[in-house]
């Protein structure tokens, strides 16, 4: 049976969860949209512009191509995606980063990172995982030169597997190498 | 602005405390074969319980395809009350709910630097248990035991400088009765690992690596 409440909070808990989509033309400017510290959203979020959170954010933040930042006084309880995220506030969800995550020296993160390069700065919190994905892996060992080195050391002090790759396949590594007692 | 004598007197007090702190390098023989067993066509799955650490994200981000990041003493220390409120076996479950991994995670490496040393030894068992269950096989295991009577009242932050060096600030004021694991026993507490190489140091500590044994 139709009801006029029902109706109206159908309508109420719409407008709690629909998509916000960030109107280029009031907010452009050179450092991108801002959301002020005391702007609070609830629901989807996404656009074609850099974006400074300085509010609260609960849903989905989606800016592919672009950077998100989360000022100190942000609070962001959702799931980024962006190229470049950087964050200094206060962060729980997963976070996608197509370069790279920067967690500042303020910031306080719990959740999960995937992006081919994280950047943890002293003093910053974080707890969860980091995903840098086989791609980024990749590309980040190349631009390593310290990944070089590992390599060097692994393969140039052995001509033989690993040890730990004969570990890993259950073989009797210790044994096969005098070097690991 | 109004100067208030006390405040200052606090921050003086925190300043002399991190002043009277000393930054300590020491050689790891532990880590330096633990890099020399990787390969460098092959990345590896990483599980810190230590706090995040700038220099050893970095690290482990030259090997790691993924890395975990716990801070398991501090989630001790302020534990959700949530993973407490059903009781029965409340360490066994905050271990569950503190490090809730799915069925496919499998860790290669795991980093516990000198948390056991906070851990009786049920707590130990149960942690170690809980771990086994998403390791890989022959998965190693990296820790620093004390052997003095005391420790720092909380574990220190490890920083890791190379493949073979770590560094620290000493502690300053409070320690706590130390829990004293020995090399004999200390297997025996950690269900499914055994002692793959252990290093005595020169400051009492006793670096191990364990390795998830076939058994």
């Amino acid at each position: 049976m139709w009801k006029k409440e029902d109706t109206n909070s159908d309508r109420s808990s719409d407008s709690n969860t629909q998509a916000y989509t960030v109107p280029e033309a009031t907010t452009r400017s050179e450092r991108g949209a801002c959301i002020g510290a005391t702007i609070s959203i609830k629901g989807d979020l996404s656009g074609g512009e850099d974006l400074i959170i300085e509010g609260r954010i609960e849903g989905k933040v989606d800016l592919k191509q672009h950077k998100i930042t989360v000022g100190k006084k942000g609070v962001v309880r959702a799931e980024m995606r962006a190229r470049v995220i950087s964050i200094e506030g206060d962060v729980q969800g997963t976070l996608y980063g197509e370069e790279q995550i920067v967690l500042g020296k303020s910031s306080s993160v719990r959740g999960d990172i995937i992006a081919p390069r994280v950047t943890l700065e002293d003093g910053s919190k974080f707890k969860g995982s980091i995903d840098m994905e086989p791609k980024g892996t990749e590309k980040m060992q190349a631009h390593n030169p310290m990944a070089a080195d590992i390599k060097a050391v692994t393969v140039g002090g052995d001509s033989v597997k690993s040890a730990f790759d004969q570990l890993q396949k259950g073989e009797q590594g210790a044994k096969a190498n005098p070097r690991m007692g | 602005m109004t100067w208030t004598p006390s405040n200052n007197t606090e921050a003086k007090q925190d300043i002399d405390q991190v002043a009277s702190q000393e930054l300590v390098t020491q050689s790891s023989q532990a880590l330096k074969m633990l890099c020399q067993n990787l390969r460098g066509d092959k990345t590896y799955a990483v599980l810190d319980l230590g706090p995040a650490v700038k220099e050893n994200v970095d690290f482990y981000s030259r090997f790691a395809r993924k890395i975990w990041i716990e801070d398991l003493y501090g989630s001790l220390n302020s534990p959700d009350p949530s993973a407490l409120e059903e009781g029965g076996d409340e360490v066994n479950k905050s271990f569950e709910h503190m490090l809730p991994y799915t069925k496919d995670t499998r860790f290669d490496i795991i980093f516990v630097w000198d948390l056991f040393n906070y851990l009786p030894r049920d707590q130990l068992q149960k942690l170690v248990s809980h771990l086994s269950k998403f390791c890989n096989h022959r998965a190693m295991l990296f820790s620093l035991i004390t052997n003095g009577q005391y420790v720092p009242e909380h574990p220190i932050n490890f920083r890791i400088l190379d493949q073979e060096n770590l560094s620290y600030l000493t502690a300053t004021g409070a320690e706590r009765v130390n829990t004293r694991y020995k090399e004999p026993n200390l297997a025996k507490f950690m269900p499914g690992f055994k002692i793959y190489k252990t290093f005595l140091l020169r400051n009492g500590m006793q670096e191990y690596l364990f390795t998830l044994s076939e058994d």
